[in-house]
């Protein structure tokens, strides 16, 4: 463990009944007095078991338990978030409050459920819908419609208004198109449609959760508050700002019944805005412990970042923050900011690559040390990258919290399997669909003769895959004999499969996986990836099976052919929540900024790509949901106007570019190119700020 | 070779490590999803699986105090609702004492974490500390095949090693122990092993050089295991070349694999991490 500075170790070794609320900004070293906290307490005798951690997620949790467990001890520590615990005493008190909740079916047990079951429920209600003209007008996916609808349920639990009242906020806000107040009633109206059939079928999407929690568990006298204030008698609360209104006022009310707490609050941060956090809101924790700290100091960057971080949050909020104490002089930013002009974008990740090479290889920098990170990573961008550096035997993970699980090539072999195994759901792969499925399943096939087989043993129109035997011989031959051989096997099984009764879809990808694809000689074989695709694929479709089948039974559809095609409306396996464990130590970080700064782990070098695009600033379009107008903050019936939105984009901006450079030790590489990756020309807010603090200096612009 | 400092101890884990090295390996040090079946029939498995659950989750309701009408009510019809009501019949959760439901207990041995998760810890008005184990798979085993199982001999362990912290700082003496496997398709009966110091001991050393053994080990150190029969019960079969359909359930070892799992869960939650 690193050596705590004073100030650490008294917030570490406060009296048993303390209530310290610490706040700093990033880099302070908040985190480690917590962490220090926690094993003060374990070392005065106070139980695991009654010491509540609470974070926003799992990412911030992960150093507090294993600090612990790494020690030698008989105690280990679990962490919550609000979310967690809620449905944690949901599911255990489910039988005292299920009938007074409202739910229709109290002898039933809960069903909870994820993100993907609960777009899959919207779509549901939604859909039949667009054929009376309900959101016409909006011109997004339907399965960014459904989530924004999903969103606005979450965001009523979380500030804590009724559900009933997400149009009444919304509407007054965008008074300028007439068009809207429609849009926000269908809005209301799905959201009203979704949590009756919720309460119908004892099903619990994250709001429901969460205001079943606190209405009818949290509350005084009730068995389930009586066993928390009992169960938990010391608790650190992490990154607070992070956390929605609703937590902050539970943790009001518990505040007093904690022998001890210590509550850390990160400033200028919120992060998590867009789902519901809610720095001001945090604050009023502050009034209601015995002492409120401020950590200055960083422990992360040197005097050249801090001047840098100060100058660039002060031209960011265009003089709203405080003026920088000192402005980086050139030969300071010539040091901390490297960067090379570029026209065209593969020269600049060239540009990229060739400087982590020398970093790595010549200078001895550990990859763990760097992280690339861009606003927004796109799956080309992300495999231009991970080729690059690999190409350079550099070793590289990759994090992206929504990656499309549909869209990985193990995915779409394994769909197009199972729709050759059930020609009767309706789907037929396309001739190309087919050649890449050959390739990824069948072992060491490349393009040419995937496309050669797929060419000669399937047929479009009726979907059936033919013998091999029943080729030419010189088309067999150009095929080759052993891609010939291992294809029947696969044939075969299907042909087996087909003659008897129809599995579920997740028994039949397991069998499949099991007995053919990961066996010896085809595409899965040792192949740790696949295996990881496929256990990810089959476990969405269990949980859709267990939370959806028996509604299913009434339907003419079947399970499989249901999430078939909720697949390709993009409505289920478009979002898989990675783990975060997966990032290595000794890799290169591909990140998204926003999931680096969530992950609040400070790194020697980072590389930030796309500095001129719009994407580090502007709010991502959300028709159907705010997350400005349905916070606490925002007046009732205030109108958002132009300059709202330009001050949410700089400080959006400020909290994104200055959080990032407080997690930075010694260098931030900018990755600058005229046109970006689609050949558009860049010149964003970003660059200009960094133009702006160049030019304070001599010499210097981008 | 060193192995991650993270790395928990379970009788899960201890229990591949002496069942197959490999399957320790990959399941355990490279944490590999290999999802093929595991046994058939499979859905028949699955609801088996669900329902222990769902009993395991009942158990504990019962002990926090929620009223067993509902309780019963939930239980429903069927295989749940005969396991629930030979569960209130046995009166096993109504004897007097301390009790400590669904708890997880840790302690270190050879320098990594062991833990046990427990479906009942009981302390008796006499100072005898019962383990209670609910079974909900098909088969009630032998005697002597339980007594060679880690489940059997980790549990009394670490309750010696760990107990304290539910003891008022005082120690758990291995004579109090009492080790209880309650059987829910076989009701009346219940498998119970006494514990002792010498007992507790042996079980320490072993556990103690298994560990040690493993540390030992090169990555080339993880043979498969000479008894292949129980590859037609394991997921990794296809990559160790050692078959490709899961067996069907009729040996007697794989009634572990029925049970609902055991695998200490650090119930990490996670809220959703995502754009909308």
């Amino acid at each position: 463990m690193t050596e705590l500075s004073s100030g650490q170790l008294d917030i570490a070794e406060a009296s048993l009944d303390s209530k310290v609320f610490l706040q700093g900004v990033a880099g302070t070293g908040k985190t480690a007095a917590g962490i220090a906290r926690l094993q003060y307490l374990l070392d005065q005798g106070v139980q695991a078991e009654n010491i509540l951690v609470l974070v926003p997620q799992r990412a911030l949790g992960l150093p507090y338990a294993q600090a612990v467990q790494e020690q030698s001890g008989t105690q280990m520590i679990d962490f919550l978030t609000i979310g967690g615990l809620a449905r944690r005493m949901v599911d255990l008190y489910w039988p005292l409050i299920a009938e007074e909740a409202g739910f229709a079916q109290p002898n039933e047990p809960p069903i909870f459920l994820t993100l993907e079951t609960a777009q899959y429920y919207m779509a549901r209600i939604v859909e039949p819908k667009f054929e009376h003209g309900v959101f016409e007008s909006v011109s997004i996916p339907s399965y960014r419609l459904y989530s924004q609808v999903i969103d606005n349920l979450d965001k009523a639990a979380g500030v804590g208004f009724p559900h009933t009242e997400i149009a009444a906020r919304l509407r007054p806000a965008d008074l300028e198109d007439p068009g809207k107040a429609r849009v926000f009633y269908d809005v209301q109206s799905c959201a009203n449609e979704f949590r009756e059939y919720c309460l119908a079928h004892n099903l619990l999407d994250f709001s429901l959760q969460l205001e079943v929690f606190l209405e009818h568990l949290w509350s005084p006298g009730t068995l389930c508050q009586e066993y928390l204030i009992r169960q938990y008698t010391h608790t650190i609360v992490d990154n607070l700002e992070e956390k929605v209104p609703v937590a902050h006022d539970m943790l009001l009310e518990w505040l007093p019944s904690f022998s001890s707490a210590l509550l850390i609050y990160d400033q200028e941060a919120g992060n998590r805005r867009f789902l519901g956090a809610d720095p001001d809101s945090a604050l009023r924790l502050s009034e209601s412990c015995h002492e409120d700290i401020e950590f200055t100091e960083s422990f992360v960057m040197g005097s050249e970042l801090t001047s840098f971080s100060e100058s660039l949050r002060y031209i960011v909020l265009q003089g709203e923050a405080h003026p920088p104490k000192k402005w980086p002089a050139m030969h300071e930013l010539e040091t901390i900011l490297p960067y090379q002009h570029h026209v065209y974008f593969p020269a600049m990740l060239d540009w990229v690559v060739n400087e982590i090479r020398m970093l790595v290889h010549d200078q001895g920098v550990s990859p763990g040390e760097i992280a690339v990170l861009a606003p927004y990573l796109s799956d080309s961008l992300r495999y231009s990258l991970v080729e690059r550096l690999n190409n350079q035997e550099i070793s590289v993970s990759t994090h992206r919290p929504s990656r499309s699980l549909s869209e990985e090539p193990v995915i779409e072999c394994l769909i197009n399997l199972a729709k050759l195994a059930h020609l009767g759901w309706g789907y037929k792969p396309t001739r190309q669909e087919i050649t890449f499925m050959l390739m990824q399943a069948v072992g060491e096939l490349d393009l040419v003769r995937a496309q050669l087989l797929a060419e000669h043993v399937y047929g479009e129109r009726d979907g059936a895959l033919e013998a091999f035997e029943s080729i030419s011989a010189e088309i067999q031959e150009r095929v080759t004999y052993q891609v010939g051989e291992r294809y029947e096997r696969l044939r075969n099984w299907l042909r087996d499969y087909m003659a008897t009764e129809e599995e579920e879809l997740d028994f039949f990808l397991s069998s499949l996986f099991g007995e053919v694809l990961s066996q010896p000689g085809f595409g899965f074989h040792e192949d740790y990836n696949a295996g990881q695709l496929t256990a990810n694929l089959i476990e969405s479709v269990q949980k859709f099976r267990w939370i959806a089948g028996d509604i299913l039974e009434e339907s003419e559809r079947t399970l499989g052919q249901e999430y078939i095609h909720m697949v390709e409306q993009g409505v289920i396996a478009a979002q898989y929540i990675g783990s975060w464990t997966t990032a290595q130590d000794e890799s290169v970080l591909i990140a998204p900024a926003y999931t680096f700064l969530m992950r609040n782990q400070p790194v020697d070098y980072q590389f930030w790509l796309n500095i001129g695009s719009t994407d580090w600033y502007q709010r991502l379009y959300q028709p159907l949901t705010h997350p400005e107008v349905l916070s606490r903050r925002w007046p009732e019936g205030r109108k958002w106007t132009m300059e709202d939105e330009e001050q949410y984009a700089r400080e959006s901006m400020a909290r994104l570019t200055v959080g990032l450079v407080r997690r930075c030790r010694k260098a931030i590489y900018l990755g600058l190119s005229e046109l970006n990756e689609a050949g558009y020309e860049m010149t964003g807010d970003l660059q200009k700020a960094l133009n702006s603090i160049l030019k304070r200096a001599p010499r210097g612009t981008l | 070779m060193t192995l991650p400092s993270d790395l928990i101890f379970s009788q899960t884990s201890l229990q591949d490590l002496v069942d197959c090295r490999r399957r320790f390996q990959l399941r355990h040090l490279e944490q590999l999803a290999w999802p093929a079946i595991e046994s058939e029939p499979v859905l028949e498995n699955e609801k088996r699986m669900r329902a222990g659950s769902q009993f395991h989750k009942l158990a504990h309701q019962y002990v926090l105090g929620l009223p067993v009408d509902r309780l019963t009510a939930l239980a429903g019809e069927g295989q749940l609702a005969d396991w629930w009501l030979a569960f209130l019949q046995s009166g096993l959760v109504d004897q007097p004492g301390q009790k400590y439901p669904e708890r997880l207990l840790s302690c270190t041995i050879a320098g990594h974490r062991l833990v046990a998760k427990y479906d009942l810890l009981l302390k008796s008005d006499g100072d005898k500390w019962v383990i209670y184990d609910w079974k909900t798979g098909r088969y009630t085993p032998k005697r002597e095949t339980l007594e060679r199982r880690m489940q059997t001999i980790i549990y009394p362990l670490v309750l010696v090693e760990a107990g304290h912290v539910l003891n008022e700082g005082n120690a758990v003496l291995p004579s109090q122990i009492e080790m209880n496997y309650w059987y829910a398709e076989d009701p009346g009966t219940t498998i119970s092993f006494p514990y002792s110091d010498e007992q507790y001991t042996r079980d320490r050393a072993y556990i103690e050089n298994t560990i040690e053994e493993l540390k030992l080990l090169r990555e080339e150190d993880f043979p498969l295991t000479t008894e292949k029969r129980r590859c037609e019960y394991c997921v990794y079969r296809s990559l160790c070349g050692r078959g490709e359909a899961a067996g069907t359930g009729d040996y007697e070892e794989i009634a572990e694999l029925l049970e609902p799992s055991e695998e200490v869960e650090i119930d990490f939650e996670q809220l959703a991490e995502v754009e909308f």
